[in-house]
């Protein structure tokens, strides 16, 4: 039990869209905020069906998602390798897509949204692209991109689906150095990882999972030997 | 007169598909246009059967309801029986245009549905087929008071909703995240081709509506470096598209419609070859410096 976590899951069960077969099964949670929360497991865990239930773009079957307080918002910044990237849009309008759930369908842009979609930009040290298409960019200053239009939109919980594949060791230095900064300033942070490799030096808390739960803890605690043979190499029913 | 007619219901068409098919293209959804095209043909007997009427109105009204249902279908197949989109296109669109077939021979022996007439339309017999009241008065071609409100509903929609559409099509799961209702906004898309589909077909025929939802969209997106300027540019492709091929069509004294296709389809080879930084010249020629500088 968590002193103050700021998700709760109790059995949450979610299935794929051909709903016979369950992603995760009987999941259940405690996420803590002010951490660096990485998710691992194998391809077909369950990974991003979980934070997908998270943002509420997939309806579990059974089971709870408690956002502990109420007034949290949430950003989700989905796979970009599910993205055209020959669209044609620049980097000022990707990041400002971040103010839409504050301005509603008949909102209009004003100066103060372009200044905080650059100050933003700024910060993941992507301003001088602003006016560049989003074509013109490399998959890591993509990826900074999509973080720049997750701080737009000031939520208390990021979620982040695999943002460090594809991406540059400069790139994942620098998106980790930001997310840490959020993590310290009191958000909630979870990232869905591969690279088992940068474990160790990403993350404060790991959860595992392989459709059910392996272990949620302190990156020390959890992240060994027995548990990722258990998540990684033993069939689960 | 006749001749600014048939040319301004023609910018029409082409206006309106090509607004519509920037959304299409860039969702990989172009086919659905194509689909739509043959699909609604049963829903045009069924509406000739029960009007006992060729009265265009009623014939936009079955045609447009089956065009709807297909879209739905194809999606509907799509999500929950694992379909994939072209296979499920495929499916639908086939199993409609036959049911309609067996309809017009079993039910329509004494109308006659003319094949050319549906692939190329008939638009001179378009400007021709004017709307009279009782008293004489002449109000211009019928297909008029359907394509101008058509294209003021699609403009209304797409201004109004421009930031909406712009982060569905770019980043629906992003869309979904942000609580935009994807699935409404889908359909509201897939109604509005289907109408653009049905109304325009009787005028310009099935190989021009898909020509219109897609080449010039195709067109303008080798050149925009942005979705405004994308359907901005798409736009004047559909009109100069329109103009010259119906002036090419009267010099050679050829099928209007297949001219302006051809003449959109030339357009998109020209500016695939030359656009300045996706062209394929250009292309070749930054590959081959970037070869010799490395």
């Amino acid at each position: 039990m968590l002193d103050n976590p700021s998700i709760v899951i109790k059995d949450l069960s979610v299935s794929y869209t051909n709903e016979s077969q369950l992603a995760i099964e009987k999941v259940s949670l405690e996420i803590p905020s002010s951490k660096l929360v990485g998710i691992l497991g194998p391809n077909g865990a369950g990974k991003s069906t979980l934070i997908k239930a998270i943002v509420g773009i997939l309806k579990p079957n059974e089971g709870l998602i408690n956002i502990v307080d109420n007034n949290y918002t949430i950003a989700y910044i989905p796979q970009k390798e599910n993205i055209d990237w020959h669209f044609p849009i620049s980097v000022m309008e990707v990041a400002l897509m971040g103010t839409y759930k504050t301005k509603g369908y008949f909102g209009r842009l004003n100066q103060i949204d372009k200044k905080n979609a650059t100050k933003y930009l700024a910060q993941v040290g992507m301003d001088a692209y602003k006016y560049r298409k989003i074509s013109d960019l490399s998959g890591g200053q993509q990826q900074r991109v999509f973080i720049a239009r997750a701080l737009l939109q000031e939520p208390d919980i990021f979620l982040l689906d695999e943002p460090f594949s594809g991406v540059d060791m400069k790139t994942q230095a620098l998106i980790i150095d930001i997310l840490q900064k959020l993590a310290s300033n009191g958000k909630t942070v979870i990232i869905v990882h591969h690279d088992l490799q940068t474990v160790n030096k990403y993350f404060d808390w790991v959860v595992m999972i392989n459709k059910q739960v392996i272990t949620s803890a302190p990156t020390k605690v959890a992240f060994i030997e027995e548990n990722i043979q258990k998540t990684y190499y033993t069939f689960q029913n | 007169m006749s001749d600014i007619l048939t040319i301004l219901i023609a910018s029409l068409i082409g206006i309106s598909c090509s607004i519509l098919g920037c959304f299409l293209v860039l969702r990989r959804m172009a086919l659905l246009t194509d689909a739509i095209s043959h699909a609604v043909l049963p829903g045009i007997v069924i509406a000739f059967l029960l009007s006992q009427s060729r009265d265009t109105f009623f014939m936009v009204l079955g045609a447009g309801t089956f065009g709807f249902f297909t879209s739905f279908l194809v999606e509907w197949l799509q999500q929950k029986g694992k379909i994939q989109a072209d296979a499920s296109i495929g499916i639908v669109f086939t199993f409609f245009f036959a049911v309609g077939i067996i309809l017009v021979t079993q039910y329509t022996q004494e109308i006659d549905l003319d094949q050319e007439c549906v692939l190329y339309g008939d638009l001179l017999h378009v400007t021709l087929d004017v709307w009279l009241l009782t008293d004489g008065t002449n109000l211009g071609p019928k297909t008029l008071w359907l394509l101008v409100p058509l294209l003021l509903i699609i403009i209304t929609f797409v201004v109004i909703f421009y930031r909406t559409l712009q982060i569905i099509t770019f980043d629906i799961v992003f869309a979904q995240s942000i609580g935009i209702p994807v699935a409404l906004f889908h359909y509201a898309l897939t109604a509005l081709v289907s109408f653009t589909t049905v109304t325009s077909f009787e005028s310009v025929g099935a190989i021009l509506v898909v020509a219109f939802f897609i080449i010039p969209p195709a067109t303008a997106q080798l050149l925009a470096k942005r979705l405004q300027h994308m359907i901005i540019l798409s736009i004047i492709f559909s009109i100069v598209a329109s103009l010259l091929g119906y002036y090419l069509s009267v010099i050679f004294n050829s099928s209007s419609s297949g001219m302006i296709v051809v003449v959109a389809g030339l357009l998109f080879l020209l500016v695939f070859l030359l656009a300045p930084r996706g062209g394929y010249f250009n292309k070749k020629k930054l590959s081959h410096a970037a070869t010799l500088s490395s």
